[in-house]
């Protein structure tokens, strides 16, 4: 008998795999795959459906009323968009330079790791407990009271530990010979993070910020702890006015009793997730455009 | 088996870089021993060795590139026209400014052609668009690039072959006209006649340059150097005129390395 090999059993399984796979498992695969896509397509068209006479303009530019035909989503909107803007400003520069930080300034490899360890821990913290923080912290100790830049700041605060480990896995993958050759050419530490290592780690940067700050718009839990209600009349015109957000929107349309509201809140759904995907159409696009520049 | 001082290999000159006593560690590894060799000036300098004897740490020394390795340590002497480029007044960024190197393997910026040759220009506030046309065309020419690259100087530096990346990356270092260019294995990925090019470069350069170069190849180092000296384990060995060297050279382990018979 021939002593066990690693190496000939990979190539024994990977033979049987493509068997496998040529023999019905690919087939199994791409199956479930197109049907978890259709399933949410399904959802997203019954979302439509029930939504579909509230999907207009009325519906876009008017105030919440008691009236469920009568009630509309914009300051809700207004609210998100605001707290798209003000979480993307809060946390995409403060994030961006503690990950530049802690890739490239002089922190000793022990402060590091433990810093890791509870950026991921924090991570991982539920959005109840940030609302309850923020709550404490910036409404009430810092006295800012319920407003938008209160809700602002505490969701930055949420998103900010996915920005800064997202920032600094996408500086982590530049590689070192690009920073070696700029310093050779006399380029100051400063000179080559600007000039070189952001540039050539933009898009990891750019897809990692989106895609955190994104999930944390949709959240409506650390807002309502925070003391957010359904029914503002009007739409925030500066970060101390009183909001209302689409996620907040949706939650009390949804726990409404009468069954009038169940359409408000699909649409509002719908309104919600084109936020989303517009966004993410616009990192796209910046990526791309970015990535044709500097010709990676 | 001291190494010569300079004063034998050229008397009329001072040294462009005196490196004296030098040791280095990676970590608790020592990889150069009490090391101590002159550069003269508007010459060129060969290093050679086996694999892994310290070339490349002995170069990174002279315009600090080692300073970024973590856990690398040194003690020792190294003079640049005089003056101790490890000392406290010293800032690194413009010692590299003076000192040119072109890396053992191509790394080219992810950019187009004419920003990799441009780069150093920029940082040295030289942004003038004529100048920089004209400083590209110039240095693409030298390093015989010119007309592979002419019509796509703005295309990705990274599609370029690895023979092209090499020769853009001395390019981008002779740009900045540093008074010395510290090269490591600046041919190693080159055909023969782009390297009988640049080594015929590599001779038209010294007119203004101090060049040290890292080389494998014997051949190479006895038709483009001016002195030439061999590193074994961490150690300088010998330290000669190159036509000595190859013809006189005074180790025996300089003798055996030379003509192929290393242990
Ligand atoms: N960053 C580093 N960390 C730890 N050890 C290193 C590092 N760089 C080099 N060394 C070690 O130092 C010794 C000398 O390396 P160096 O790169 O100077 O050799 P070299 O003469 O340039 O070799 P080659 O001809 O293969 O390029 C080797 O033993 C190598 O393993
Ligand atoms: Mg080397």
């Amino acid at each position: 008998m021939r002593p066990f090999s690693l190496f000939a059993f990979f190539e024994r399984m990977e033979h049987g795999l493509a068997q496998l796979v040529r023999g019905g498992l690919g087939l199994a695969v791409r199956l479930m795959t197109m049907t978890i896509i259709l399933l949410a397509l399904v959802w997203l068209g019954y979302l439509f459906w029930i939504g579909k006479a509230r999907l207009n303009t009325e519906f876009l530019f008017g105030f919440n009323s008691v009236v469920a035909d009568k009630a509309g989503v914009y300051p809700a909107l207004m609210g998100s968009l605001w707290l798209l803007l003000m979480v993307f400003l809060l946390s995409f520069l403060p994030g961006l330079a503690i990950a530049v930080h802690l890739e490239r300034g002089h922190t000793s490899r022990r402060a590091k790791h433990f810093i890791s360890l509870n950026l991921s821990n924090l991570a991982g913290v539920p959005s109840v407990v940030y609302g309850l923080a923020g709550l404490e912290l910036f409404a009430r100790q810092l006295d800012l009271g319920i407003c938008l830049l209160s809700a602002s700041l505490t969701l930055s605060l949420m998103a900010l530990p996915t920005v800064i480990i997202t920032c600094r896995e996408a500086i982590r993958r530049v590689p070192a010979e690009l920073e070696d050759g700029a310093v050779a050419l006399g380029a100051t530490p400063l000179q080559a993070l600007w000039f070189q290592i952001l540039p050539a780690a933009f898009p990891g940067i750019l897809s990692g910020v989106m895609l955190s700050i994104s999930r944390i718009v949709g959240e409506a839990a650390p807002l309502l702890v925070l003391g957010a209600v359904a029914f503002v009349p009007f739409a925030p015109s500066s970060v101390w006015d009183y909001f209302t957000l689409l996620p907040v929107q949706i939650f009390f349309w949804s726990n409404q009793s009468q069954p009038d509201f169940a359409p408000n809140a699909a649409a509002a759904v719908v309104i919600l997730l084109g936020i989303t995907l517009i966004f993410h159409l616009l990192a796209l696009w910046i990526r791309n455009r970015w990535k044709k520049r500097i010709l990676l | 088996m001291d190494p010569q001082p300079l004063e034998k290999t050229n008397p009329s000159l001072g040294d462009k870089i005196s490196v004296s006593g030098v040791n280095v560690w990676y970590a608790a590894q020592q990889v150069l021993f009490d090391l101590s060799i002159a550069i003269r000036p508007c010459a060129v300098t060969a290093i050679i060795g086996p694999s892994g004897c310290g070339k490349t740490t002995l170069l990174r020394l002279m315009n600090r590139m080692n300073d970024r390795v973590p856990g690398a340590r040194m003690t020792g002497l190294i003079r640049m026209d005089g003056r101790d480029i490890y000392g406290p007044d010293v800032q690194v960024s413009e010692l590299r400014k003076r000192v040119g190197m072109v890396f053992q393997k191509p790394n080219p910026f992810p950019g187009s052609i004419f920003d990799n040759v441009t780069f150093g220009l920029k940082i040295r506030g030289m942004v003038l668009r004529s100048f920089l046309n004209d400083r590209v065309e110039r240095t693409l020419r030298q390093v015989h690039l010119w007309d592979e690259v002419k019509d796509k100087l703005k295309t990705s530096a990274l599609h370029l072959s690895g023979g092209q990346q090499q020769r853009l990356c001395l390019a981008r270092a002779l740009a900045v006209e540093p008074s010395v260019l510290l090269m490591d294995e600046p041919a190693s990925s080159l055909d023969p006649i782009n390297t009988a090019r640049i080594e015929e470069l590599i001779v038209q350069l010294k007119a203004q340059h101090t060049i040290v170069m890292v080389t494998h190849n014997m051949q190479q180092a006895g038709r483009t150097s001016d002195v030439t000296a061999f590193l074994h384990k961490g150690r300088l060995i010998e330290l000669a005129d190159t036509a000595t060297f190859f013809t006189n050279p005074k180790s025996p382990s300089t003798q055996d390395y030379i003509t192929g018979r290393f242990r």
